[in-house]
Order: structure tokens, then sequence, then C-alpha cells
């Protein structure tokens, strides 16, 4: 799919996206950003969406109303609107003339994601340290939040002796990346799989000799960072393969939750080595350091940067090792898209500090506050 | 007050030019005027100030124009748009309204009133080239704002 267009779906009035290698969704809460993504995994991975849910006893029939609510959660049925202008979807340019036919329509059985996602509740994903099944979530959870849960259970159900030490790990992440994600984000305590216990669960400590931090006494970022590390785990396999090749994109919302922006400039550069490694990326995102990174490798480009100012961009003092990633980082086409609080959608890709279109110059809202701020000491100040 | 009377006796005197005569050809497109804004006048304090002292640092233009029944002013700087230069608008700021209060301070006081008025800062930053590479969310505009500088815009429009 290059372009998905959703006219009267929930709060989206008319949002159209031409996917790039790497997308950004911006704008206010409930504006539709969330609901889009959710569309383009449930389109891409319709077959892969009815066997896990038959896997767990769920039925995947009845009208579009039942099969939207099974699948983005209870009460949101009502997001499709039958009526006279109602809801309907534009792929590739081409309507889908009945989406209910479409995703009821039977197919081969399918247990690899087109589209992995990474949803915004994955925190809630882990129970006492350790992720939970399908069936621990409730029929009206969203299908994002229990498949992302459960599949985080098949890396770590694999572990065993030494494999049990999670990060900082050898033979995952290059050692720059690491680095970064220990400065910014474990500082200086490893995770590992606990097995004192019958009952494992993921714990932090500096040493073997240490005691171990249980989930609940890590920092809200670190609670929030590691079931995204895990996936991202899955993604970037350590063995000669590149990437998982039946999964196509990888969609994470909201990377920034509850990290510094050390830590989340340390989650974009993961981002650039999906981007490397072949896969297409989606983000939903409310950080202004998310778009930072677009707007400077935009920059390098345009002023014939290199993969040494990459680097830059990330606080690297030495570029050799990600100068793979930081290369593909610069050939790779981005678009961002804010989602206006109509359910607007405009193409913001230039994100022109300087634009006359407010939506672009205020990043579609990310750093409109900070020019009002800007304005009023400058006012005051002149 | 205008700015062609604040100029009266000081050294800007002489180079109050009508319209926008006293911008340079390539500046002169990017600064609108909106509805309502009559008796535009302009100033080169490049070429006012140059004589007494070529080295210094100075702003570019100031620009007068009436709207609302009110006398107004602005300063601008044609400049490129990058944080490598904030330092230089810094110095040009100091120094140009250093200059003004010594022997301008009537431009600079219409320059006041014309903030109270519009609630809006006085000191312009005209983006020159094809980037603007600072964006609000940076130190370097912090420090703009500090000094009275609004961050580097494409066009201005005068109202």
């Amino acid at each position: 799919m290059k372009r998905l267009a959703l006219h009267n779906v929930g709060p989206i009035t008319n949002a159209d996206v031409t996917f790039g290698d790497l997308t950004v969704l911006v704008g206010p809460q409930a504006s539709g950003k969330s609901i889009l993504l959710q569309w383009l995994k449930l389109l891409e991975d319709t077959q892969y969406i009815r066997t896990r849910l038959r896997q767990y006893g769920v039925e995947w029939n009845g009208s579009l109303s039942r099969l939207i609510e099974t699948y983005f959660g209870e009460g949101m049925g009502g997001i499709w609107r039958p009526d006279a202008d109602g809801s309907s979807i534009t792929v590739d340019g081409d309507p889908v003339p009945s989406p209910e036919t479409r995703l009821s329509r039977g197919g081969p059985r399918r247990d690899e994601p087109s589209v992995f996602y990474i949803p915004a509740q994955r925190a809630i994903s882990m129970r006492e340290g350790w992720p939970r099944p399908f069936s621990d979530f409730g029929p009206g959870d969203p299908f994002a939040v229990r498949d992302y849960s459960d599949r985080l259970r098949i890396p770590l159900g694999h572990m065993s002796g030494a494999a049990s030490e999670l990060f900082p790990r050898t033979n995952k992440l290059k050692a720059a990346l690491r680095g970064l994600l220990d400065d910014a984000v474990f500082r200086g305590f490893g995770l590992k799989v606990d097995r004192t216990h019958p009952q494992r669960r993921l714990v932090l400590g500096r040493s073997k000799d240490d005691g171990a931090l249980p989930f609940m006494t890590w920092s809200a970022g670190q609670r929030e960072f590691v079931p995204l590390l895990l996936g991202l785990y899955w993604l970037l396999p350590a063995a000669k393969v590149a990437k998982r090749p039946e999964v196509e994109w990888v969609v994470i919302e909201e990377p920034e939750m509850g990290l510094h922006p050390r830590a989340i400039s340390a989650a974009m550069l993961l981002v650039l080595e999906l981007l490397w490694r072949g896969y297409r990326v989606c983000i939903s995102t409310h950080s202004p350091h998310v778009l930072d990174v677009l707007w400077g490798i935009r920059a390098i480009q345009e002023h014939g940067g290199s993969a040494r100012d990459v680097a830059d961009l990330f606080g690297l003092r030495h570029a050799a090792p990600i100068t793979p990633i930081a290369e593909a980082a610069l050939g790779k086409t981005r678009r961002v898209y804010y989602f206006d609080a109509n359910g607007v959608s405009r193409d913001i890709s230039d994100l022109d500090p300087a634009s006359e279109s407010d939506d672009e110059r205020g990043w579609g809202g990310l750093t409109g506050f900070s020019e009002r701020v800007g304005d009023v000491v400058a006012r005051l100040a002149s | 007050m205008t700015l062609g009377d604040a100029a009266e006796g000081t050294p800007l005197e002489g180079h109050v030019l009508k319209g926008k005569d006293a911008i340079k050809g390539e500046h002169r497109n990017a600064i609108a005027t909106g509805r309502g804004v009559t008796g535009l006048t302009s100033v080169n304090l490049e070429e006012a100030y140059s004589a007494g002292s070529p080295n210094a640092p100075h702003w570019d233009y100031a620009v007068g124009w009436q709207s609302g029944g009110m006398a107004r002013c602005w300063f601008i700087e044609a400049h490129p748009a990058n944080t490598r230069h904030v330092g230089a608008m810094l110095d040009k700021r100091k120094a140009t309204r250093a200059r003004l209060d010594s022997d301008a301070p009537a431009a600079l006081a219409l320059a006041e009133a014309t903030r109270t008025a519009l609630r809006s800062p006085v000191w312009r930053w005209l983006a020159t080239g094809a980037h603007v590479d600072i964006h609000p969310n940076m130190p370097a505009a912090r420090l703009l704002a500090t000094a009275g500088i609004v961050m580097p815009a494409r066009r201005l429009s005068l109202r």
C-alpha cells in the first residue's frame, strides 16, 4: 500500500496519507492518527488478524460494525458510519467498495504479521514484569494491544542461560546504540530475565550480586521503553538476516512515551536502523524531538551533508559504526502529516519553520506553543 | 510622530525615502503592506550610519507607516536564517539600539509605541536564501526572543 485515505471514519473527516519509507503523524488527541494506522494494519493483515483471533476463540464474522468492534475494541463499532455521506476508504486511489466483504473474506492461515504494530498502551502489556498473554486481556480490548503483548512472549520464552541477559547484549544492537540506550534509559543497569522464582520476570540490576529491581520499581520511562525494546529486538534479528521477511511495516505509536529527549533520540536512531534494514516505518507522535530528527535529516540532505552529520545529530563521536544506517536514512523518503482537530490531514513534510502555513511552521502544534512563547518574550524584550 | 518626523535632526534625516525606496530590490517583495497601511517610508540604516562608523554592525532598515490612525515603525534585518548568524544578529541589534538611543531616540520611541500598540516585537529578521534553519524549539530561537528579535520569516507583513 502506498496511499490510504479515510473519509468520515470516527473523528476523521478526510485523511489522505501517502506513505514514505518513514511516515510520521502528528495532531491533537483523538484526531484519528491511531485509527488510520490501525486501518493500515487491518487492511494489510486481515488474514493474520483472523488467524490470531481464531486461535484464541474469538469469532471473526458478522457485520462490519462488529468486525470493527472486535478489532478496534469495545465501543468502537460506531466509528464506521453507514449513512448517505458515510464512511469510505480508498487504497492507492481506488475506493474499497465493500470493506465488510474485504475483511470477512476467507484466506490462507497467516501466522506472522505484515504490519508489526507497537501500540501506545505497551506498558500495560507487562504484568509483574512479564508480557501478558492474548487471553489475559478482555474481549473488548484492542487487537493491537493484545497481539503485541502476546508476541513479546515469543522471544522471551526461548531465552535460557546466558541469553537471559537482555540488555546490554553484544549480539543485539550496535555498540553505539547500546551506549546511547545505556546512557539515556538504563543508566548502568542491566535488563535480564530473573529465574530465581518459578514465575519468570524481567528485572533490572547492576550486577549478579546486586538485588534485582522488579518492574514496579522501574522509572516510568523504563517501564515504557522495555516493551518497545523487546518488540524491536524481535524486528532486528541478530543473524545475517537483515529483517523479518514477512514483516513489511512497523508502526510505533508515540515512541517518546515517558522518555527524556536523550532517550527519544536513541529511540529514533533505532527507527533509522529499522529503515536501514528495509522496513517501512509509521510513527504517531506528540514529540517535537521526533520531528527534530526528520527536520535535521532533511537539512543534512539539502545542504549536502553526510553520514558524519547524521552521527552529530545523535551526539555520536564516531560516525563509522552507524554510517550504513545514516547513509540509508539520507536516501529514504519521509512524509509528515498533521491531523487537525476537525479530522482533516495536511501534508507538512517540509517542516519549514518559515512556512506561511501555521500548521507546517508550527509542526502541527508541536512547536507552535514555543513560537508563541518566543513571540511574547521577544515583544517584552524589544 | 511618523518615522520621517522622528528622523529630523538626526543622522537618519535625508535617508528617509518614500515607500520601499530605501530597501534593496531583492528584499522589497518580501515586505508586504496589509490593508489600511498608508504613508509607508523606509530608511537604509546601513547607509545612514556607514559614514560615521563604517565597520560597526548595523541593522539594515527602519520602516515607518500608518495604520489605524497611528504611526508605526519596525526595524528589519535581511539575513540568512541560520543559527551561525544568531550571534551577528544579536550584535547588530544591540549596536543599532544603542546608536538609535544615542542619536535618534524618537525613532526608538516610535518603535516602542508600535510594540505596545500592536503587542508585537519590532526587531524583525527577514530570512534570505532558500532555507530557514532555525525553529522555535532551538536554544538559538530563545536567545533571539530574549533579545527581542522575532523568529526569521520569509515574508513580513506591515499592519
